[in-house]
């Protein structure tokens, strides 16, 4: 019984913790996008400057 | 040492500010140089004021008279050029270098905005909706043009021809549209008040989305802010707009120390919450939020920067508010757009989180707000130290 339930919030905890890194990955990739396009709508008020 | 590093950062931004208006001062070699560009074989200028003057020829006979003028339109300076015939009528009129958004400009090129000048004469009253036709999406750009070449009209007409120019007689611009803004931004002071209220939040968003974003596109942007900064104010009574957006948006965060603006009138936040509301998905951002907010204020602090280092409210702007609310926009900014709203389908107000340094700058006024009440006994110390905490929360 005590190592069903051990079993179980293991379980519970690696699929958190792989929510988790999806959440981080999703997170560090539009970030990373959202970061870029800024840089080249900068860029493109420099070139008008 | 941290918290010295406000301090430290106000320092570098007033002193980066005080060294741009010197490095960009126009001086008579300047405006030598923009003559020379509009009227390259003339032989001699001969100065009428500081930025008017008569333009000679070899034979030692007059041209024609030219002037040079700025005016800010939507985000910043332009500088605009004016020949006259000797005889009174306006030759041409020219951009002759410019800070305004550059969509703003192809906009008024492209619809042929100058040709109507070519009609008229140096006593002309010269002023938008009277005698001229302002280009629609373009209001603060076409008024701006207008405004220079009426300077320099009017001063060749004062003192060279000796005709006292006519008069539009324009009168206070208050209608429908300044109205509609107040009431929203008055709204926007009682709405957290009442409790039954608040949760009619996401109504009034919808109801900011169309007024400020939609019909007027006049949201709250950093180019209202560094523009006030730098000293570009316009024509209160010609663009009243301008100045209830941001007392809108100054007024209640420094006098209530809660950034209303963010939360009940941002028409882009609205947009966000929308698309938020149609997903229900709501990914927390946890430990990395921290970060995104160091971010944030750095990002703040180099937008003011480089906006004070060249003297131009615009050059560091790049929030899509005039994309989506203006269907007006370069291909990377519409790029920009479109990832913002789709990431905002996963994390909640993803921009206000990470990016806006418009929000960023009013929670530093709301901030300063809560200090001077806890100074000056509005709120107790205790009182405003417990708001910073609850707020730091929400």
């Amino acid at each position: 019984m005590q190592k069903a339930k051990t079993e179980a919030k293991r379980e519970e905890d690696q699929v958190r913790k792989k929510k988790e890194n999806i959440s981080a990955i999703m997170l560090f990739i539009l970030y990373g996008l959202t970061s870029l396009l800024i840089v080249l709508v900068l860029l493109e008020n420099w070139k008008a400057r | 040492m941290k918290k010295f590093i406000p301090l430290i950062a106000v320092v570098i931004l007033f002193s980066t500010a005080g060294y741009g208006h010197y490095a960009n001062k126009m001086d008579k070699d300047v405006v030598q140089g923009y003559y020379r560009q509009m009227l390259p074989q003339t032989d001699h200028f001969d100065p009428i004021d500081d930025r008017t003057a008569k333009a000679i020829g070899a034979d030692g006979n007059l041209i024609a008279y030219l002037g040079v003028c700025s005016n800010v339109g939507y985000g910043g300076p332009m500088m605009v050029g004016t020949i006259l015939e000797p005889t009174g009528a306006i030759k041409g009129v020219m951009i002759l270098q410019h800070k305004e958004t550059l969509s703003y400009i192809n906009k008024i090129t492209q619809a042929g905005y100058f040709r109507q000048y070519i009609k008229k004469r140096a006593d002309d009253p010269l002023v938008l909706n009277y005698d001229l036709d302002r280009i629609s999406g373009a209001t603060l750009s076409s008024r701006a043009i207008a405004k220079s070449v009426q300077d320099v009209a009017h001063t060749v007409s004062v003192k060279e021809m000796k005709v006292t120019p006519k008069k539009a007689g324009i009168p206070w611009n208050i209608g429908l549209k300044e109205i509609a803004v107040a009431l929203l931004f008055i709204l926007s002071v009682f709405i957290p008040r009442f409790k039954q209220l608040t949760k009619y939040r996401m109504v009034f968003l919808a109801l900011s989305i169309i007024i400020l974003g939609f019909w007027l596109n006049r949201s709250l942007s950093m180019g209202h802010v560094s523009a006030m900064f730098l000293g570009y104010f316009p024509s209160p009574s010609e663009n009243p707009i301008w100045y209830i957006v941001l007392a809108g948006a100054l007024g209640p965060a420094l006098f209530t120390g809660k950034n209303l603006y963010c939360t009940y009138v941002c028409p882009f936040c609205g947009l966000q919450e929308a698309t938020h509301m149609i997903s229900k998905v709501n990914i927390p951002i946890g430990k990395y939020l921290k970060w995104l907010w160091l971010v944030r204020e750095t990002l703040l602090f180099l937008v003011l920067f480089w906006a004070f280092l060249f003297v131009n409210p615009s050059f560091s702007s790049y929030e899509p508010f005039g994309t989506i609310f203006g269907l007006n926009g370069s291909s990377y900014q519409w790029y920009l757009l479109f990832v913002i709203l789709l990431t905002s389908f996963f994390f909640r107000r993803f921009w206000c989180t990470a990016f806006c340094p418009v929000g960023t700058f009013l929670d530093k006024v709301a901030f300063l707000g809560r200090k001077i009440r806890g100074i000056i006994g509005l709120s107790s110390a205790k009182k405003a130290r417990k708001a910073d905490v609850k707020i730091a929360k929400s």
